[in-house]
């Protein structure tokens, strides 16, 4: 019970700092971009581009600003709210002239050699999550990156605070549900043909999901990604497993993971990137909760 | 034209030649003779400049050949190598006129002179009719020709051919043998190892034996290429037979048997 | 072949056309009034002009630069080694950029927008000077064996730095961009790309150039060579100093793009013969046109996707490769 209130108090502690920061800015406003460049916004952009991961997609519907949006990066995840949207190209690699053409005040996502071209070209970029690596992989990332795309798109942090807020509540709730139950075993493997798999560890979104909803991950050696060998997986003996949905036969049908615990008891799930970092990332808190404690 | 004194030769420390002297003199044809890893090669390399002698000088008109830069000798001195292939497909008067690349700056055009002396070469070799013609089109003879025309090209003193008739028929053997008398009688000096002793006999003024890593006999090659001395250098029991007006040859003709071996009926070599 | 000058008129003419038509294709259709309005400084629509000025040119301009200068080299050392194989990448320049494009990236050391590409550029010669040097000092005799030899063995050391720093980098952005980079293309183009490369492109050119008639001898061997008046070692010196920074400068700008500087030499020499005075300008030009062509195919037959480059000038080199083969057993020459 301690321990739900210190989680509580935590994350409510995050939300309130959050609003003791002069959320109620005006324009010009400055973020600090994962290069760790202050990137200047003059004025309210009404014309918004994502040329990058689909996050910032959902985090601007989530926000109320879809009717801003004029050009979406293509990819699987998008939210059905921008079928209809001008693409600019896939998110690892899109098109400067489009992105150019569709004139916006804000280009999200952008990364690498395009974000240079754009730059240079007079807009303004702006992709986030750690700086140096660029990597959101964990909640308060998440929440870091709505609040920066709050302050980008309305000057002040207002709206994210409220959405957090409520994030933060749903995920304290979930938390609550598990504390006391019986933590199973679990494996996040992300499975390369023949090669042994990756597995996620420590300081991945996916462990930190895990761990909140009440999970154990047997992999927590691993630093981020790194290849592990069958035999490693079948001595840890996981009793769950977490892959991409496509890549599920590829675990349930290696020869070498038969004896793991959770293939045989058929409990290999399927959870998609953009599943693990998301806005709705309560939601998938909930879903992973659910699949590890089943009788809840 | 070309001298040699107290010559030594050799690759990383092994000594291949020693005691090399020699003198050519100009127009004069010289044939190097000797069995297949004697250093004919070898010579032909220190004299042409490529091999630095382990001891000894060599000159070239009264000049040291390691005072020469490589184009002030390649203007005076033209060599072909035993095998000459061409990695691409070249027409007989691109290659030719490579051989004014001694004579000309990197920056500067082909001019009417030069022009004349290729067409010269050309003439003298015999290949201004297929000029045009690319490089492996060309049978092995008019080939040949082709190389000593790139020679001529250069406007030598000298000439150095390594074993020129080494793969050819005979009609084209006789014909380049021809070809480089007839040159030497223009004054250039030619020194050509040769495989055939009988065109050594034949087409040379001088020849230079070489066994053993020495000379062991240079002189008028009637003289000098005797039947004792090829079955010593050549390890070859031959006949030599003299044609009346024409010159020598020598025919490799088994040698009448040593008598014991006639008694036992035997029938061999010996 | 005949009048392999008027050859040399015919491409000198070609490379502005392509360089125009390849101006007027791209993601977004601008129409040929809206290009010659912003070209001659009219224009009223601000984004065409950005889109034209800022991506479109820099970028068709240092295609034609890096195709002429892959050209260019792949000439230079065909005739240098007398191999038919040869290309720029021979003592392994490409796996020593790559090498040091990934150090710049999996390591985080791209503090300013340059890093990358000088990180290219430094592993590309690097690895050619250390490759001079196993070749001189390990063999008795500097030739071009101990050369390709060489750089075989360090091309494979260079591949396993890379590879290592590929798994350094797990699934993060630095593998990508990595990943990216090796696959090669022209989607970075920047007019600083376009001065610097067009720069070395014209004075290794000239340098060259100079050296067209030394190649020539070269076919014979290089003893014949050496007859003629020529020193091949100081030759190769040179012409491998020319080739190298020519080439690790386009590399680092453009990634490794392959088989243009294999095959353009080759197509080239059936055209203008192999007198490397017409070969050398003629395969530098080919290459320009080769290069343009294959990138508008490349960033416009998927729009708004782009295709890797590398993948365009493979398919058009095994086919390319078949038919040379062909002919090779029609005609019995080697090249």
């Amino acid at each position: 019970m301690r321990w739900t209130r210190w989680k509580v108090v935590a994350v409510f502690a995050l939300v309130l700092v959050g609003l003791v920061w002069p959320s109620l800015a005006d324009y010009p406003v400055t973020v600090t971009d994962d290069r760790g460049k202050t990137i200047t916004i003059p004025k309210r952009p009404e014309r918004i581009v994502v040329a990058g991961t689909p996050l910032y997609t959902e985090i601007l519907i989530d926000l109320g600003a879809l009717d801003r949006i004029v050009g979406v990066s293509e990819s699987a995840d998008n939210p059905k709210e921008v079928e209809k949207l001008p693409k600019v190209g896939p998110a690892f690699n899109p098109n400067t002239e489009i992105i150019i053409s569709l004139k916006p005040d804000v280009v999200f996502g952008a990364i690498g050699a395009v974000r240079e071209t754009l730059e240079r070209a007079g807009l303004i970029v702006v992709s986030l999550g750690k700086v140096g690596t660029g990597a959101i992989d964990s909640v308060t990332e998440i929440f870091r990156t709505i609040r920066s795309v709050n302050l980008v798109i309305e000057g002040d942090t207002k709206r994210a605070d409220t959405l957090i807020g409520r994030i933060a509540e749903e995920i304290v709730t979930i938390e609550g549900t598990v504390l006391d139950r019986f933590k199973p075993t679990v494996a996040i493997l992300y499975p390369s043909g023949e090669q042994p798999p990756f597995a996620a560890g420590r300081g991945t979104p996916e462990n930190e999901i895990v761990l909140r909803a009440g999970g154990i991950n047997v992999f927590p050696d691993v630093a981020d990604y790194k290849q592990v060998s069958f035999e490693e997986i079948v001595k840890r003996d996981p009793s769950v497993i977490f892959t991409d949905p496509v890549l599920i036969p590829l675990i349930t049908q290696n020869r070498f993971l038969q004896e793991v615990k959770a293939v045989r008891e058929k409990r290999v799930y399927g959870i998609k990137a953009s599943q693990w970092v998301s806005s709705r990332i309560a939601q998938t808190i909930k879903t992973v909760a659910d699949l590890l404690h089943p009788n809840r | 034209m070309i001298r040699l004194e107290s010559v030594q030769l050799g690759y990383s420390g092994r000594l291949v030649l020693r005691d090399l002297d020699l003198e050519i003199a100009p127009g004069e044809v010289l044939g190097l003779v000797g069995p297949n890893g004697s250093g004919k090669t070898t010579l032909l390399r220190a004299i042409s400049g490529r091999l630095a002698p382990e001891a000894g000088a060599i000159y070239l008109d009264c000049r040291r050949l390691n005072e020469l830069s490589p184009r002030e000798l390649a203007r005076e001195l033209a060599a072909l190598e035993q095998e000459i292939s061409c990695s691409f497909d070249f027409t007989v008067r691109e290659i030719v006129e490579l051989g004014r690349l001694p004579h000309r700056e990197r920056w500067q055009r082909l001019s009417q002179k030069d022009s004349d002396v290729i067409t010269r070469a050309l003439k003298l070799t015999k290949t201004l009719e297929f000029s045009e013609r690319k490089i492996h089109s060309l049978s092995s003879g008019e080939r040949q020709r082709v190389w000593i025309a790139l020679a001529l090209a250069q406007e030598p003193k000298v000439l150095l051919l390594d074993e020129p008739t080494a793969h050819l028929d005979l009609n084209y053997q006789l014909e380049i043998m021809e070809l480089i008398r007839s040159l030497a009688q223009r004054d250039l000096t030619v020194l050509v190892s040769l495989h055939d002793l009988n065109l050594a006999l034949r087409y040379a003024d001088k020849v230079a034996v070489l066994h053993e890593g020495r000379i062991v006999a240079l002189g008028r090659p009637q003289e000098v290429l005797t039947e004792d001395l090829i079955e010593k250098v050549f390890k070859a029991r031959v006949k030599i037979f003299r044609d009346g007006e024409r010159g020598f040859y020598v025919g490799v003709v088994p040698k009448p048997k040593p008598a014991e071996y006639a008694a036992q009926g035997v029938d061999r070599w010996s | 072949m005949h009048h392999p000058k008027s050859w040399l008129g015919v491409l000198g003419a070609l490379v502005p056309i392509v360089l125009g038509l390849s101006v007027m294709f791209g993601a977004v259709s601008l129409s040929l009034s809206e290009i010659v309005a912003v070209l001659s400084g009219r224009a009223t629509d601000q984004t065409a002009v950005t889109i034209l000025i800022q991506i479109r040119l820099p970028r068709v301009l240092l295609a034609a630069l890096v195709g002429g200068a892959l050209g260019l080299c792949g000439a230079v050392m065909q005739g240098l080694f007398r191999n038919p194989l040869a290309d720029p990448y021979l003592l392994g320049i490409a796996s020593g950029a790559t090498a040091g494009a990934a150090v710049v990236i999996a390591l985080h050391l791209d503090i300013y927008w340059g890093a990358v590409p000088l990180g290219a550029f430094v592993g590309g010669v690097l690895a050619v000077a250390i490759v001079y040097r196993i070749a001189q000092t390990r063999w008795a005799q500097l030739d071009n064996y101990a050369l390709i030899l060489s750089g075989v063995a360090l091309a494979a050391l260079f591949s396993a730095i890379t590879s290592f720093l590929l798994f350094y980098s797990g699934a993060s952005h630095d593998a990508r961009r990595l990943i990216f980079w090796i696959l090669g293309g022209l989607g970075g183009a920047q007019w600083v790309y376009v001065f610097g490369l067009l720069s070395v492109l014209i004075i290794a050119g000239m340098v060259l150039m100079l050296f067209a008639r030394d190649l020539n001898a070269l076919a014979l061997g290089e003893e014949m060579a050496a007859h003629l008046g020529i020193e091949p070692r100081h030759l190769r010196r040179i012409l491998l100093i020319a080739v190298t920074a020519l080439t690790a400068v386009a590399v680092a700008v453009s990634g490794t793009i392959g088989f243009v500087g294999l095959i353009v030499p080759h197509i080239l020499r059936l055209i203008v013969g192999p007198d490397h005075r017409m070969l050398l300008p003629a395969s530098a030009l080919g290459g320009a046109i080769l290069l343009t062509l294959c990138d508008t195919l490349a960033r416009t037959v998927l729009a708004p996707a782009e295709l890797p480059i590398g993948i365009i000038t493979a398919l058009l080199g095994a086919p390319f490769f078949l038919f040379l083969l062909r002919r090779r057993a029609q005609l019995g020459a080697l090249l």
